[in-house]
């Protein structure tokens, strides 16, 4: 009992030791890993006591091609277009983990009554879900989860999070794309890696009967990311955004999720019509599973708002648009807002 | 399961906690089963041969002690040989014999015969293969008796701190404890403690944070200065003693907590003055494995000094071909063993000791080892033999005007601080000085340590480098 006893007291002792290491790493290098490891949340600490609603985006939102355009994002628009102040949390390839990881840091009694969260069609695929940068992205989430920040630390050097081999990720996203389509509608493929071998094999038809050989890399970037069908029970973005509405509502906020506008005319062009039906179906999908006013949540949906000639990229289908392409995104946001 | 990971930092608690709570009878049994638990976190399926490895060691030196023929007895020995050896040959040296004999193969039609095979390396197969080894031939020469009980045989098999890393244990030593009573002590506990906060503070604020320095280095050496080369040679040095060192000292501690002790696998082996002396401080249970089983057999130093140069160099390439099948680690053992051979030479000129020596001389002697060492270390951390020479080249070349590597400070602090640390323990070990410090030293030490640990652990994704053997 006597070595028991002892065993007892050291590990009191190295708790409260601990407790003080946590202290001192909470005041000192926790800021150098944030800016290494999660420097997002950065962004939210100059907005959060400021804004009344904060606009949660990924390079949609701030992507400037030429430098010379005048750097304005969707929020800096919906800033000026609202009687409210909008602040803005973005970075490059987030999701919907990272802006629910972040929101969680809003202080209790920061004034922010309603955040705008982007949900970007292509998130729900395999080809993003289980691309090379999402251990980074899961890492940023373990860093600044809830808890000792100390504890978080050390779980990132464990791989704590759902860390996955690279050589995995793509052992994972081919068995995904192989996975059977399963549309109301027929498609020309049963799959998307068949979809994507059948495009990249044959060419993309121009208008005057000749293949255009050129454009096929793009025309599967497009089936890549697109062609997929949302399972609403495993899908994890869904889990993510489930998550999401449940913490907005718990916190009282009103919730607007930006579906982001997609190239559907240029994924016509280049794959054809059975593409956009999967863009469609899966946009709707989406609409009717978190567009709930009554419950302070809306989709605004943005999905055709964007024509052709304000997209940016020209060789992968992104949500990267011109300055008119975000000031029509922020237009229908504040329309929907002020409703 | 790693020992850097989360489950495990759950499962030794659990394990430790269970053992003293059940009856020493039945310690055996739960000890197993952990063990078992453990290897089968990696591939469940793979216990077979671990299974398989242990009834044919079991069975085979319960027969070779119980024929009085010597034909028998060699039969028996064959067969435990021809198994162990076998999973080896099978598993991870297969497709490199395959693969340098391909075109003879082609030549001869042969290929089909002999297609490549799609086998994922068994964690630690090279570690419990020799174990068990150790112990047929023990039984075979008389030095042990074998074990009545199969399941603590099964136990000394697959006892989880060393299952897949080491250190490499004979059942003299380790089986008996396995056997006893051991009651919770507190100095256990505490050395058990304090051995796998500093292995974990050696694998991950160490190893881990210059892993990402080294891969850069050795991908991109190219475009490198020789500065930040050398840099990352020295690097990989550290790293992989670190992180050998790390995993030991883990292993060590686990086996501590239950009142078992396990032997040394490192004796801070950058201090050692010669090539010789650096194998008798670095993997300690390997060096003495191959002294035993393999050089002492092949005739040690009682045999013509010719018999004797190539009995020397026959266990350094063995030795770099344990670690894996490909030329580099041949070519990496075949340099210790000439480093050694010349080492012996020169001292049977001069008549030099290198003990003898003034300090100075023998501080140079430790320089020119550790440089012997690192530079060695470039074949065997090389993907190929072209990669190695490149990067030598690289290093000689004295371009300054390449680019370089950048390292954080802390990574120089916290190299710094192993330094320290090392220098302080190289007669000692960590759990032993910090049982003779007064109470605020202790305590000071374990919150570096675990402040190094938990703050400053490097958070790219870097198994033991041990593992893959």
């Amino acid at each position: 009992m006597k070595v028991v006893k002892n065993i007892i007291i050291r590990l009191s002792f190295l708790v409260l030791l601990w407790a003080g290491l946590n202290y001192i790493y909470g005041n000192t290098l926790w800021y150098n890993d944030i800016d290494q490891h999660a420097d997002t949340l950065e962004n939210l600490w100059p907005e959060e006591d400021s804004s009344d609603i904060i606009y949660f985006g990924e390079s949609s939102n701030f992507y400037q091609e030429h430098p010379d355009t005048p750097k304005v994002r969707i929020s800096n628009y919906l800033d000026r277009m609202l009687p409210l102040r909008v602040g803005t949390v973005d970075n490059a390839g987030l999701v919907a983990s990272n802006y629910l990881h972040i929101m969680q840091h809003i202080p209790q009694k920061s004034k922010v009554k309603a955040v705008v969260v982007t949900m970007n069609l292509r998130s729900f695929g395999p080809t993003w879900m289980y691309d090379q940068n999402s251990n980074y992205l899961k890492m940023a989430d373990e860093m600044i989860a809830q808890g000792p920040k100390l504890l978080n630390r050390f779980f990132i050097a464990l791989k704590t999070y759902d860390y996955i081999a690279p050589e995995e990720l793509d052992e994972i996203r081919i068995t995904a794309w192989k996975k059977p389509l399963e549309f109301p509608f027929a498609l020309p493929y049963s799959n998307l890696y068949e979809w994507n071998a059948g495009l990249g094999n044959g060419g993309i038809l121009r208008e005057d009967g000749s293949w255009d050989m050129d454009k096929i890399p793009v025309a599967c970037h497009f089936v890549k990311n697109y062609a997929f069908t949302i399972d609403l029970q495993q899908n994890p973005r869904i889990r993510d955004f489930n998550e999401i509405v449940a913490y907005a509502q718990q916190r009282g906020w009103k919730l607007y999720l930006h579906l982001l506008s997609e190239n559907y005319e240029e994924a016509e062009k280049l794959v054809g019509a059975s593409l956009v039906n999967i863009m469609e179906y899966n946009a709707d999908l989406l609409i009717e599973r978190y567009n709930h006013p009554e419950q302070n949540v809306w989709v605004v949906n943005n999905f055709k708002t964007v024509p052709n000639s304000d997209f940016r990229d020209r060789t992968f289908p992104t949500e990267h648009y011109n300055n008119r392409g975000k000031r029509r995104c922020a237009k229908k946001l504040a329309e929907v807002i002020n409703h | 399961m790693f020992f850097n990971s989360l489950e495990f930092l759950i499962f030794l608690p659990i394990v430790v906690l269970v053992y003293y709570l059940l009856p020493a009878r039945w310690r055996w049994l739960w000890l197993l089963a952990a063990s078992y638990y453990f290897y089968m976190s990696w591939k469940a399926i793979y216990a077979l041969l671990i299974i398989g490895s242990t009834l044919v060691d079991f069975f085979a030196a319960k027969f070779i002690y119980q024929t009085h023929k010597k034909r028998h007895k060699q039969l028996w020995l064959g067969l435990s040989l021809l198994t162990n050896l076998g999973l080896l040959a099978v598993f991870k040296y297969y497709n490199f014999f395959r693969g340098e004999a391909a075109e003879w193969l082609v030549a001869h039609q042969l290929e089909n015969w002999l297609p490549v095979l799609q086998l994922a390396l068994p964690v630690g197969i090279s570690f419990y293969t020799f174990q068990t080894l150790s112990y047929t031939i023990d039984v075979y020469y008389g030095r042990n008796k074998p074990e009545k009980h199969f399941g603590i045989f099964a136990l000394y098999v697959s006892f989880f701190p060393q299952l897949v890393a080491g250190p490499i244990e004979r059942f003299s030593h380790l089986g008996g404890q396995l056997k006893e009573y051991h009651p919770l002590v507190y100095s256990n506990f505490a050395n058990g403690f304090r051995l796998v906060l500093f292995g974990l503070f050696v694998k991950m604020a160490i190893a881990d944070n210059v892993s990402p320095i080294v891969d850069q280095v050795y991908e991109q050496y190219a475009k490198l200065s020789s500065q930040s080369i050398a840099t990352g040679l020295f690097f990989y040095a550290l790293q992989i003693y670190a992180d050998f060192y790390g995993y030991s000292l883990i292993a060590v501690g686990a086996a501590r907590l239950l009142g078992i002790s396990l032997v040394d696998n490192f004796k801070a082996p950058y201090l050692a003055r010669s090539v010789n002396e650096f194998w008798k401080r670095w993997h300690i249970s390997l060096t003495t494995w191959f002294r035993e089983y393999l050089y002492l057999p092949l005739g040690g130093n009682r045999v013509t000094h010719f018999r004797w140069l190539s009995n020397i160099m026959i266990v350094f390439v063995v030795s770099g071909l344990w670690h894996g099948a490909n030329w580099t680690f041949i070519i990496w053992g075949a340099i210790h063993g000439l480093i050694y051979l010349l080492e012996n030479l020169f001292g049977k000129i001069t008549g030099i000791k290198t003990k003898n020596l003034p300090r100075w001389l023998q501080l140079l002697a430790g320089a020119k080892t550790f440089v012997v060492v690192v530079l060695a270390w470039v074949y065997f951390r090389a993907p190929d033999f072209e990669t190695a020479n490149d990067i030598l080249a690289k290093l000689f070349e004295n371009n300054h005007s390449a680019e370089s590597i950048a390292v954080a400070p802390v990574v120089w602090l916290l190299i710094l601080l192993f330094a320290v640390f090392d220098i302080g323990l190289r007669n000692t070990r960590i759990d032993h000085w910090l049982a003779t410090k007064n109470t605020a030293v202790r305590w000071m030490c374990y919150a570096i340590l675990l402040f190094g640990t938990m703050a400053l652990g490097g958070v790219t994704n870097h198994p033991f480098i041990y593992f893959q053997f």
